[in-house]
């Protein structure tokens, strides 16, 4: 039987998980290696709602991995990763801080492609309004940006 | 300036869940998270995941922006092409130079194939094209000259630009006509000007005869011809071959000589036109041109080598028939 591992958010929530998902995280594991006994890892960097959704990631990852690497589970992976970034905005932010903390490189990839994909298509103005970003552009970089503008497909 | 001189009131410095305060939360939710709450190496990577036109947007959101776009540009373009591929388009910025590279424009096939131009296209569409095959060959077996055309002009693209390396014909012009000259077989040719004045401009291979373009250039076997139209330019890179060897005119017929002139030239010309024009290829009979702007560098090595073991296979087979024929002369 795999080791547990009891993964603690800064709320409090505890998730017990397989070892083996938990070492998904680069983070994680280079705390076993610094504490091998350790049986509880607290992380104070992330609220219990994100780690739920980092845990159902990385346990999904972990077996699909070990279904081995057919076509079909690629297909499957996409699919599900697909539905598993269907979340509110703030949601995937959150998710991509967590990534990031925890240094799962193919969540931090995924939801940094998912942000991306928000910003696609949309003038300047709707990034502003979207992501809630003020214009500090001076003067003389806005002329200068108007140099350039005719380059844009708009 | 540093990136860290410039202002940004709602970055966060460490990697955390935010725990905001309810009216700020309540702000947020209806105008959306600020995309400055993640940290740099965090927004880095996620501008890397943008298109060149959609940094251009991001690029005049806020000073931030302005000076990370910039540098994402610059990566993504020198990883995808090299350094020296990536700076080749002199006087334009980084964003600029990245939305050149991904411009991949296409060809009018519908006029294309009424010049009796054939077109082979690649069996996986690369990721420039998601919809629709590329072209990655064009052949001409009729007498010229036949007119070869882009899909678009710049009325509907502001950036045009085609990559084709020459494999067949050496008698070839490359260049620019007006939109409303695009059905004249001969309007590159004779640099035909339209009603409003406006001539077709461009260069023509140095064998090509009875031309009327401005230049004269030699282009060979294996020479890659770019053009691109901007704004603000008409520009064009021919790089020889290492080992290019020119068809030059002697005594009324064309003979091979070794190629010493420079590997790559250039000509730059204002864009001066008021109206709209199209890219545009002059070809005469059994020109072959591979298509080269819509593979990746990774495809252009695959074609290379390709083109390379296929030579190799023909000069083998040359010489094994040449070496036959002299042992039956033997016998």
């Amino acid at each position: 039987m795999n080791a547990k591992l009891t993964l603690t958010s800064n709320d409090g929530q505890k998730f017990e998980v397989e070892k083996e998902v938990a070492l998904q995280s680069q983070m994680i594991k280079g705390m076993l290696e610094d504490i091998q006994s350790a049986a509880s890892v607290p992380l104070a960097n992330v609220n219990g709602q994100t780690l739920a959704k980092v845990v159902e990631y990385c346990k999904f990852h972990y077996e699909a991995t070990k279904k081995g690497d057919t076509q079909k589970t690629k297909a499957a992976i996409k699919k599900w990763d697909k539905a598993f970034l269907n979340v509110e905005q703030s949601v995937l932010f959150d998710l991509i801080l967590a990534a990031n903390y925890l240094h799962v490189e193919s969540l931090l990839q995924l939801t940094c492609q998912a942000a991306a994909k928000l910003i696609c298509n949309k003038t300047t103005q709707e990034i502003r309004d979207m992501f809630n970003i003020e214009n500090d552009l001076t003067a003389e970089d806005e002329a200068q940006l108007l140099s350039e503008i005719e380059w844009k497909f708009e | 300036m540093e990136l860290d001189d410039l202002e940004r009131p709602l970055k966060r410095a460490r990697s955390e869940t935010v725990c905001v305060d309810e009216a700020t939360g309540q702000q947020q939710e209806e105008a959306g998270v600020s995309l400055l709450l993640l940290p740099d190496g965090v927004l880095h990577q996620v501008l890397q995941w943008l298109p060149g036109l959609d940094l251009f947007a991001v690029n005049s959101v806020c000073r931030y922006f302005k000076d990370l776009a910039g540098r994402v540009a610059k990566e993504k373009l020198v990883r995808a092409v090299g350094y020296k591929q990536a700076a080749r388009w002199r006087d334009y910025n980084w964003l600029q130079r990245l939305a050149i590279e991904e411009t991949a424009t296409m060809f009018d096939l519908e006029r294309g194939a009424a010049q009796n131009f054939s077109f082979t296209e690649t069996p996986i569409c690369p990721a420039v094209m998601p919809i629709c095959r590329a072209v990655m060959e064009i052949k001409l077996e009729q007498p010229g000259p036949r007119l070869l055309l882009s899909d678009v002009s710049t009325a509907q693209a502001p950036v045009l630009r085609w990559k084709l390396q020459l494999r067949g014909n050496n008698a070839a012009e490359f260049g620019v006509v007006p939109l409303d000259m695009q059905d004249q077989t001969k309007a590159l040719h004779k640099c035909m000007p339209n009603a409003a004045d406006e001539r077709a401009t461009g260069f023509s291979s140095a064998i090509t005869v009875g031309s009327l373009l401005p230049a004269r250039l030699p282009i060979m076997k294996d020479t890659v011809v770019e053009i691109l139209v901007t704004p603000r330019e008409i520009s064009f890179i021919v790089t020889n071959p290492e080992d290019g060897a020119e068809m030059v005119w002697q005594n009324n017929s064309t003979v091979s000589r070794a190629y010493k002139g420079p590997r790559e030239l250039r000509l730059q010309l204002p864009n001066t036109y008021q109206g709209p024009v199209k890219l545009a290829v002059t070809a005469w009979q059994r020109a072959a041109f591979d298509v080269l702007h819509t593979l990746s560098r990774e495809e252009v090595e695959q074609l290379r080598q390709q083109r390379a073991a296929a030579q190799k296979a023909a000069a083998l087979l040359a010489g094994g028939r040449a070496a036959r024929m002299a042992l039956r002369g033997q016998q």
